[in-house]
């Protein structure tokens, strides 16, 4: 029994060439995306392995950023707060649905011009085939988002709090993904 | 002298925590004396520089013009916060059902961990009710503020209601679980179950797990996550952990179970006739396995999935009060094909006994999974059939009912996501919200909806939380950090 539904009338393409976008009161959001966009972008096109998926998170964070400076609660340390909530939107996604299959879809987009605006794609395409994407790759989601967060620099109770697990879980977590990780990339180098 | 297995999980430690004292001092002697393990440790300290080095990656144009055209939202976890809702409501299902259950009482184990409320709370009656037969008819529903406080601090992860009262659980802002009971939704008793674990030698007390779902077979109520091991070799592993309780106010805890290298989570759990069964995925790739309990406290695996589907892959499960399971597999994996199912891809599987999982002829379309609340099983209210919720990217949610799990009916939801759902004496009641994307112009508010049917959906108020629980007292709603109790009322046709 095929459920199939006709899928074209129920997609919505929502519009996403829009000029200007952060107006008065995001002077500070707009300071943050220059600073920190590109390096939130790699951490979420790392983590969800989706280049698409990561421009919808990069998005939904600078808007919670914006909109946290238009309340008048801009944070003390942005650039660990986006990561925070990148992180959150990253695993709420991941614990519950999982990393979501758009492959087609970007290759389609790219087809079209939509995503492959941006020349850091091939420096992307470029990674994709080195061994340590492929190793992490293969680690779980938690696994690879505490392992990036790691490398931006954050100490490991600071990831706990950004992952949303006690601390004791995610000293477990990131020594053995570490450790996978090694193996992986020796399986790699054989 | 500690070994090399040791040395190296210590030294894959100390790259972003700092070690005790003591073992500092054990790992500096190991190395001392091992070439092999000082070589590992570079190696590691290699590895996290190459990740450290990884450039930044311009994000496409688009992004920066949306911001402040969009509204933040996420519907993966936006269905994630509903996962603990629709525990409370399909899980709570088979409360009608089994209230007369004369099941043998709990016998404790004493070297199992017991928290229990102060002495000094007053001693609460639970009154039995029975649910309706059916969904009473209504013509409209208003959410009104029942008290401004209840239960534990911090946020309400998921309800339910067994046995006269409702049950609500959540963590508080430094991770510290807890359980709160009222039999009317307005006068609330809170147990700490976060610091039940003795820490290990030279740890300082701090919150030791994290839940993750619940269940109620009408009798008792089970709460599953996991926790820190404290008492193996090495100290401070994780593992699958359960607490159960026949009133709410004391809970026993459960062993630590599903350890494999060190990490287990137990994220679904559900009621059967003769027991709980949870769902317990592991790191990497360790197969996921269903475990069994007849009395919540010791568990053994009955069934593994097959050997990839591991923790990469969501699924939701959920039961009938007759002990039909259905578990939804999503790959979503990127370009992986696992055990046959390629990324993208969703199936059910149907089980009698938990130990055998058959495909169930139903064919999602490609990219549509169950959301993790998105099984809702028959047995309360009236209901015969089961209802699942599925979504995909950038279309519209579609629900599917079906009594017999092999004719299907489908209804299209009429906003883009099910951010929660709930059986209540009321119909399915669902929160849905409109994902505008850039420039849209919209509205953006959240909008609930009453179903009867689950087909056909009729947009009745404004939501004031997403976790929802039909008991005792009525539909009450928990809005947010301040665990805001609210009340559905009716009005009736």
């Amino acid at each position: 029994m095929d459920l199939n539904i006709d899928s074209e009338a129920a997609v919505t393409d929502p519009v996403r060439l829009v000029p200007g976008g952060i107006g008065l009161a995001g002077a500070q959001t707009g300071d943050a995306y220059a600073r920190h966009a590109g390096e939130i972008n790699g951490f979420l096109i790392r983590a969800v392995r989706d280049i698409e998926v990561a421009a919808d998170l990069l998005a939904d964070a600078f808007t919670k950023l914006l909109v946290e400076e238009r309340g008048g609660r801009w944070p003390d340390q942005p650039r660990a707060w986006l990561y925070r909530v990148a992180s959150n939107l990253v695993m709420s996604r991941g614990r519950h649905l999982q990393v979501s299959n758009r492959v087609d879809r970007v290759l389609h987009a790219r087809e079209r011009g939509r995503v492959s605006d941006s020349p850091d794609v091939e420096v992307l395409r470029r990674e994709r085939r080195g061994d340590l994407d492929q190793a992490l790759a293969k680690l779980g989601l938690d696994a690879r988002t505490a392992l990036l967060l790691a490398a931006q620099g954050f100490d490991g109770a600071t990831i706990a709090v950004t992952i949303g697990r006690t601390e004791v879980a995610t000293r477990t977590l990131m020594c053995r993904s570490r450790l996978r990780l090694r193996e992986l990339l020796r399986e790699e180098d054989r | 002298m500690i070994d090399h297995d040791q040395a190296l999980t210590l030294a894959a430690m100390s790259l972003d925590f700092s070690l005790d004292r003591s073992a500092n001092v054990q790992l500096d002697e190991h190395l001392r004396e091992c070439g092999e393990c000082r070589a590992a440790l570079a190696e590691l300290r290699r590895d996290a520089a190459r990740l450290a080095a990884l450039p930044p990656i311009a994000p496409p144009t688009w992004v920066r013009g949306s911001l402040g055209k969009r509204r933040p939202s996420n519907p993966y976890m936006l269905l994630a916060a509903a996962a603990f809702l629709v525990t409370a409501a399909g899980l709570a299902i088979v409360v009608g059902t089994r209230l007369l259950d004369d099941r043998t009482a709990i016998v404790t184990p004493s070297a199992l961990p017991t928290a229990t409320l102060e002495a000094s709370a007053a001693p609460t009656q639970s009154v039995v009710l029975e649910p309706p037969a059916s969904f009473i008819p209504v013509s409209d529903l208003t959410w009104d503020p029942l008290t401004a406080t209840g239960g534990g601090s911090g946020s309400v992860q998921g309800a339910l209601s067994f046995k006269g009262s409702y049950i609500t659980y959540g963590a508080d802002q430094e991770g510290l679980t807890w359980a709160s009971r009222s039999t009317d939704g307005r006068t609330w008793e809170t147990v700490t179950l976060g610091l039940m674990v003795s820490p290990c030698p030279g740890y300082v007390v701090r919150p030791d797990s994290s839940i993750y779902a619940a269940a109620t077979d009408g009798n008792q109520v089970i709460l599953t996550g996991i926790e820190s091991a404290m008492d193996v070799n090495p100290c401070d592993t994780s593992r699958a952990v359960a607490w159960i309780s026949s009133d709410g106010l004391t809970w026993q805890r459960s062993e630590g179970f599903g350890a494999v290298n060190g990490f287990a989570e137990a994220i679904f759990v559900w009621a059967i006739p003769d027991g709980w069964e949870t769902l317990v995925t592991g790191a990497g790739a360790t197969p996921t396995r269903v475990w069994r309990s007849t009395d919540g406290l010791r568990w053994t695996w009955v069934s593994e999935l097959d050997p990839g589907v591991s923790s990469m892959i969501s699924t939701p499960v959920n039961a009938a009060a007759d002990g039909t399971r259905l578990m939804a597999l999503y790959n979503g994996e990127v370009g992986e094909t696992i055990e046959g199912l390629r990324g993208g891809e969703s199936i059910l599987r149907i089980s009698s006994d938990g130990k055998g999982w058959a495909p169930l002829d139903v064919a999602l379309p490609f990219g549509r999974r169950v959301g993790a609340s998105g099984i809702l099983p028959p047995g309360r209210f009236g209901r015969d059939a089961w209802l699942l919720v599925t979504g995909a990217d950038e279309q519209q949610p579609i629900t599917w009912v079906s009594a017999d799990l092999k004719s299907w009916e489908q209804g299209t939801f009429p906003r883009d996501d099910v951010a929660s759902i709930a059986l209540t004496r009321y119909g399915y009641i669902a929160t849905g919200e409109t994902l505008c994307g850039a420039g849209g112009t919209c509205s953006t508010d959240p909008v609930q909806y009453l179903s009867t049917d689950g087909l056909r959906w009729t947009e009745f108020a404004a939501p004031v939380g997403t976790v929802m629980v039909d008991g005792p007292a009525g539909v009450l709603a928990f809005a947010g950090p301040d665990f805001r109790v609210w009340i559905l009322r009716p009005t009736t046709s």
